[in-house]
């Protein structure tokens, strides 16, 4: 019983030293806290940039879309033949059957 | 704790202004609309019959017109004014009543019928058919010796009946209605008139199902008989085009000179 | 003593638990009444329409609702777009029809260019009409190409030539690349073909794979349809379609009243909602009445034809066993069912 009023006394009266020196703390924690993130974040980068060779927007385009379309402007709008038409019918029709039996 | 609640508290005030901004953001003005409807517009070729908007039902038009090329772009009733097809030489998997076309000799009457003047004392009966100059219908046929049909060796009476001019006819002496001119035309050109009877070449509306009612397009109704050996289809005004992105200001590279490939 | 007692918590914290408690449901029943508040401001103070507004939003995916909830919510849209667009709105619900997968055919020696269609489709289906302007067929201008004599034997498959879609026609190739904003005086233009493309309907469609939410579907008569309440407006589904036919409602629909199409159906025509997707739907609401597609009435020079393929009678039957075919990018392997021919 005793010992709660002496802890709640004892914060009322130091509370101006109890702030003071929380800010401090506060300071102090903030410090480390920012040094320890800058220093993740550069490290993560880092690793990124040594596992992931180039992540330039641009050359990922030109090497993903563009090469993709290069190869679609390659190729020609060709007509089917009958065997390929009569089959792709097939395919429609049992895909048909199947989804609605 | 204070703290804590106070930002709560901000972020209330910021949701809330981001509603009220989100309810008062008003988008561009509507665009000026075209202050008289076209209400006379063609279906499918530009010289040929007109048909005019009007409210079937209420709120229901029979065709819906384009404000830009007059074109038809929507049929409210696609059954509209038309007739039985009739009878096809050939069978093709249609019903008689189910196949209707809109009559052409209806304009003959609201005009004139070409009989008024072709009645053998007005405009005498031609001995023969062999091309000539003629004063009339210039309209039609700008020269009446260089027929764009059949590259010459065909001529007006080859198709138009000599006696009764109100009718066509065929090389067997058939008179056939203007309504039906797919009678005539199939004798030359077999392959199109197949195609076209089957479905697969020309223009139909209506119902899509097998048998199912449907207004067909007959020949004359996309080609200019008249004309056809120089335009199949006689070139008309498109649409216009999508608007740009936001931000671009012209489409100009989309063209070759632009460097594109 | 014991007063002084009374006012030190007894456990530290109980107080201050207390106080978040109050406060928290306060604060919770003051958001709750605002965004009630903002929900019924956001859509007009009309009462019918917040109050489905309201429904809208618990609401599930239209797949998986039962019959009866199927019917609930069609009739709160009619009630809603009644209501917003002054006229009588119905929104159809009906199903695929039975033995029934739609297949289209377009002539592309025959098309001219002339977006009739595209402008159609517009009327039909209830696009925004300015800002954003969506149109769900898109018409490419191209060049045409060039035959040469030199590869008239050099066919696919190997040594049937020509006549079994021989390459002897160079053109320029699979890009979709040509002009879209094309306005000449009249149209067709020489030398140019045009090339009209809206959604192919897929058999193997792969904007259906990726919808996290799964609101795009693929429906038994073929046609890949957005249940556009679900749908959570990501568009991932745009950028996986190969074929461009996806269009986003980026802002709030513009749509005259007096332009509104009245007969909809739900997973057709009905009016959009901003961040929506949306695409054709071969105008479901009238082909499962057995009406033609707007654009294939609208075409006027009949290059655009629809059909049953179950039917062998059809028109697109009849079209994929006597004409030259080809379909777009069918080396991805999606099995479109819209197809392109010759004569």
């Amino acid at each position: 019983m005793a010992d709660r009023y002496k802890k709640v006394l004892t914060k009322k009266d130091s509370s101006k030293v109890k702030n003071s020196l929380s800010r401090r703390i506060f300071l102090k924690k903030a410090l480390i806290s920012g040094v320890a993130m800058a220093t993740t974040v550069s490290l993560a980068k880092k690793v990124s940039t040594l596992a992931i060779p180039d992540l330039n927007p641009q050359k990922l385009n030109m090497n993903d879309v563009i090469a993709g379309d290069i190869a679609m402007a390659q190729k020609k709008y060709i007509l089917m033949t009958k065997r390929e038409k009569e089959d792709l019918v097939q395919f429609f029709v049992e895909n048909y059957q199947k989804d609605n039996l | 704790m204070r703290n804590i609640k106070l930002s709560r508290n901000i972020f209330y005030a910021l949701l809330a202004l981001l509603m009220i901004t989100e309810i008062g953001y008003s988008q561009d003005a509507q665009p000026a609309q075209d202050e008289e409807l076209v209400k006379d517009c063609y279906e499918s070729r530009e010289d040929y019959g007109y048909v005019e908007r009007r409210d079937i039902e209420p709120a229901l038009p029979n065709v819906i017109c384009s404000q830009t090329t007059s074109r038809v772009l929507w049929w409210g009733d696609p059954y509209d004014g038309t007739i039985p097809l009739g009878d096809m030489p050939l069978e093709a998997d249609y019903s008689h009543e189910e196949a209707v076309v809109t009559p052409r000799e209806k304009q003959l009457k609201i005009f004139m019928p070409c009989t008024t003047c072709h009645n053998g004392k007005t405009v005498p009966v031609p001995k023969n058919k062999e091309p000539r100059l003629i004063q009339f219908h210039q309209d039609i046929v700008p020269n009446a010796l260089q027929l764009m049909h059949g590259k010459g060796s065909i001529w007006c009476l080859d198709c138009h009946s000599m006696t009764n001019r109100d009718k066509l006819i065929s090389f067997r002496a058939e008179e056939i209605s203007l309504n039906q001119p797919q009678k005539l035309c199939g004798k030359c050109h077999g392959e199109v008139y197949r195609d076209w009877r089957d479905g697969i070449h020309g223009k139909r509306i209506g119902s899509w199902t097998k048998g199912g009612k449907k207004r067909w397009w007959v020949c004359t109704e996309c080609h200019n008989p008249h004309t056809v050996d120089a335009n199949i289809f006689l070139p008309i005004k498109p649409e216009p085009a999508p608007a740009l992105p936001k931000g671009m200001k012209s489409a100009d590279h989309e063209h070759k000179e632009y460097g594109h490939q | 003593m014991a007063d002084t007692n009374s006012k030190i918590p007894d456990q530290p914290g109980e107080k201050d638990n207390g106080t978040n408690r109050r406060d928290f449901l306060k604060e919770t029943g003051l958001s709750v009444a605002a965004l009630t508040g903002a929900a019924t401001l956001l859509t007009g103070s009309q009462e019918a329409e917040a109050r489905v507004t309201w429904a809208e939003w618990f609401q599930k995916s239209y797949r998986l609702m039962t019959n009866e909830e199927q019917k609930d919510a069609i009739a709160r849209l009619e009630e809603r777009h009644s209501q917003e667009f002054g006229k009588k709105v119905t929104v159809d619900g009906s199903p695929a029809m039975k033995d029934v997968l739609f297949g289209y055919a377009l002539n592309i020696k025959k098309c001219i260019g002339c977006r009739t269609c595209v402008h159609a489709c517009v009327k039909e289906n209830n696009q925004s009409r300015y800002n954003p302007e969506l149109q769900w067929i898109r018409v490419i201008k191209m060049e045409k190409g060039e035959f040469l004599a030199a590869n008239m034997d050099k066919g696919y498959p190997k040594d049937y030539g020509i006549e079994v879609g021989g390459n002897a026609y160079e053109n320029a190739g699979v890009t979709l690349e040509g002009e879209h904003y094309y306005q000449p005086e009249t149209v067709p233009e020489k030398d140019y073909f045009y090339f009209p493309i809206q959604c192919m309907q897929c058999e193997k469609p792969p904007c259906v794979k990726v919808c996290p939410v799964r609101s795009t579907y693929r429906e038994p008569d073929g046609i890949v349809v957005i249940d556009y309440n679900w749908c959570i407006g990501c568009r991932m589904c745009i950028s996986a379609c190969p074929y461009w036919a996806r269009r986003s409602n980026w802002g709030e629909p513009n749509l005259p009243a007096e332009e509104m199409n009245p007969k909809t159906h739900y997973l057709g025509n009905r009016p959009r909602m901003n961040g929506a997707t949306e695409k054709c739907t071969f105008c479901l609401q009238r082909v499962r009445n057995g009406r033609y597609p707007a654009c294939v009435e609208a075409c006027p020079v009949g290059a655009r034809k629809f059909g049953n393929l179950l039917d062998p009678d059809s028109e697109v039957r009849k079209i994929l066993a006597r004409k030259g075919v080809f379909r777009l990018k069918a080396e991805l392997n999606t099995y479109p069912k819209f197809f392109y021919f010759i004569d």
